[in-house]
């Protein structure tokens, strides 16, 4: 009982990255389906423990570390904050992912035929790392005069929604299964900005002194559940409304701005030993077209000063004409369009070779499977990013070291790091099935030097 | 199978319980912002013209302001530590000039007087710089308006309406943040 109790006690930690991708073809969990719809699926039905089928949190950076801006020592931290910004560069990001299953359940069909649904909410936030505006912010134009700096690095993308799915795994015949999954997605929160272009620039040597140049100026952000349109402005009320952010996490079942989706996957079997998974997960799109707040920016200006013309029988208000000429160069627009915006998508394969002992397995007591104990293979993960697609390549071992016991060790290159040691496991104990991801294992003893470490947990009923 | 159950948990207890964040430090966290930022101000080219009426006689001084709102904005009213404005002068003029500049409040009540400064005759690179202290005039940041004065100073000759001459100016303000 104990041990049961601290499992459940750990699976309510949350973790600094976790990487479902490591779970990918791994044992017969219920949540490979979310992974790849057309996994193998070997038991009568599955129950999700609400919340805790599936909890899992992520925040990856690259370009800095934590021990790089928080070490404790007796340095400056502006000092400290310089050095991760002369180090970042534009493609650098910060990731933030969490998803938590509210509800996961399924059941057999038939013999081929297994049908899984749920509900889980997801934040998912992706923001690129501005260095030239982060520069221009932090130091100041003063000491970069003739330097260009570039609006086109900002990207960002952040969304709040809630995924209502149901899915189907099919086994064609012994060596193929597919599957597919519907989704229809509800967002809650949307911000994305992305594609913007223009240079602002300070340089010397013109008609005045210093000259500021805003060139080629083209920049958009687009907003969903910001702002709620039905909200009327009450100018004798001071209160503030915070039913909006209440509404955030409300308006993930069907409430907020809807879209659809969907995922496809399959297992092949080249032979007995060889096997291939594949999936593509998050082909789909979202229609903003409630609560929408959308701003743009474009054109160019050249900032002189004010030119004084000592004409006292026509003074000017030169304060008002240079206004005037900003709005007329650089115009400003608040609009309620509607937009679509696309899900990341993700395309997981894997190749794996089994080898050694044989075992048999009954499963949902009508047919039985041969599995081996040990594995090897290779798997790649791509998601898609707003400026370019993030890629990872992860060399695996699994061992099993009882019918119920499954191990997973796994050793990841990314954008974060060549050498990300992983370890998974799989228990099943009674009908309970308990999974684990631990991911960086190195950097568990110093988790402020590391891009990512993972750790995820979840329990599930499983019934063959 | 109670062996290998056990193994896994305490590697899981491990893993939470001895991972080591005790070389971070999250309450030193105290970045300084100072950004400076080096903006165009005000500039003007006057000729031989702007100093003689009708009857070509001299005019001795031609002032001109404008509305000044930079200092409104929260970023600055609450920031700024520091204002440093920067002068070039280009006189073509066989006559010298002194040039004062005035900050003003809404209700034209001068709330920074600049140390005025003397162009020689002929000087073609006169350059100067006032600073600014908030911390010494905090009224400083209740300005909205910028005035230039330029005065002619007496000479033998007067000026000859029929022969150009330029006076050019310019400035920039260098602000010196602190968040």
């Amino acid at each position: 009982m104990k041990k049961y109790i601290l499992f459940l006690i750990l699976s309510l930690t949350t973790s600094l990255n976790a990487q479902q991708k490591l779970s990918f073809s791994f044992g017969e969990i219920p949540q490979n389906l979310l992974l790849n719809p057309g996994a193998e699926t070997n038991f009568r039905s599955h129950y999700g423990i609400p919340v805790f089928s599936n909890f899992s949190f992520t925040a990856g950076f690259t370009g800095f570390t934590l021990a790089d801006l928080f070490s404790n020592d007796s340095r400056d931290f502006n000092l400290k904050f310089e050095e991760v910004l002369n180090n970042i560069d534009s493609d650098d990001y910060i990731n933030i992912n969490t998803v938590i299953e509210v509800l996961s359940a399924g059941f057999r069909i038939d013999d081929k035929t297994y049908v899984s649904f749920g509900f889980y909410e997801e934040l998912d936030i992706i923001t690129y790392l501005p260095k030239d505006i982060s520069e221009l912010v932090y130091y100041g134009n003063e000491p970069f005069i003739n330097r260009p700096f570039s609006v086109s690095e900002i990207a960002m993308k952040a969304d709040v929604l809630g995924v209502l799915h149901a899915g189907v795994s099919r086994k064609v015949d012994e060596k193929l299964t597919i599957g597919g999954r519907f989704k229809i997605y509800s967002s809650s929160l949307n911000i994305e900005t992305n594609n913007n272009s223009g240079t602002i620039t300070a340089t010397s040597n013109n008609t005045n002194i210093i000259r500021q140049t805003l060139d080629n100026l083209d920049a958009e952000i687009r907003t969903s559940g910001i702002i709620d349109s039905n909200d009327v402005d009450d100018e004798f009320s001071n209160d503030v409304d915070d039913e909006s952010s209440n509404d955030l996490f409300s308006n993930t079942l069907l409430g907020g701005n809807l879209g659809l989706g969907f995922d496809v996957g399959l297992t092949y079997h080249f032979s007995p030993q060889l096997e291939f998974t594949g999936s593509i997960i998050d082909i789909g799109f979202i229609k903003h077209s409630k609560n929408i707040r959308n701003f743009t920016a474009k054109g160019n200006y050249i900032l002189d000063g004010i030119n004084f013309e000592y004409n006292s029988d026509d003074p000017i208000d030169y304060w008002q004409q240079l206004e005037n000429d900003f709005k007329a160069n650089v115009p400003t627009e608040e609009t309620e369009n509607a937009y679509t915006s696309w899900r990341p998508m993700k395309i997981n394969a894997a190749l794996k070779y089994s080898f050694g002992e044989k075992r048999s397995k009954f499963c949902y007591t009508k047919t039985h499977k041969q599995y081996y104990y040990n594995s090897i293979g290779f798997q790649v993960h791509t998601i898609m990013r707003p400026l370019k697609p993030q890629f990872s390549f992860t060399s695996f071992y699994e061992k099993s070291l009882s019918k119920k016991i499954h191990t997973k060790f796994t050793h990841t290159i990314n954008d974060y790091s060549s050498a990300i040691f992983g370890f998974a496991t799989s228990l099943q104990v009674g009908k309970l099935n308990i999974f684990g991801v631990l991911d960086n294992i190195l950097a568990v003893t110093d988790v402020a030097s590391a891009n990512n470490i993972s750790l995820n947990f979840g329990f599930n009923i499983v019934i063959d | 199978m109670r062996f290998k159950l056990f193994r896994l948990q305490i590697l899981f207890c491990v893993a939470f319980f001895i991972s080591c964040t005790d070389n971070l430090n999250f309450d030193n966290i105290n970045l300084d912002l100072e950004p400076i930022v080096s903006l165009p101000i005000v500039y003007f080219e006057l000729n031989q013209n702007n100093f003689l009426d009708e009857n070509d006689q001299e005019i001795s001084a031609v002032s001109d302001i404008t509305v000044f709102r930079i200092l409104e904005t929260t970023i600055l009213k609450e920031n700024l530590v520091e204002l440093k404005i920067d002068f070039e002068v280009e006189n073509r003029f066989n006559r010298m000039f002194t040039v004062k500049i005035f900050f003003l409040d809404n209700n034209d009540n001068i709330t920074h007087t600049v140390d005025e400064f003397t162009i020689e005759a002929g000087d073609l690179n006169y350059t100067a710089t006032r600073t600014i202290l908030i911390e010494s005039t905090p009224e400083f940041l209740n300005s909205t308006r910028f005035r230039t004065d330029v005065i002619l100073l007496p000479a033998s000759t007067n000026l000859n309406p029929a022969i150009e001459k330029v006076f050019k100016f310019r400035s920039s303000g260098t602000y010196y943040l602190r968040f």
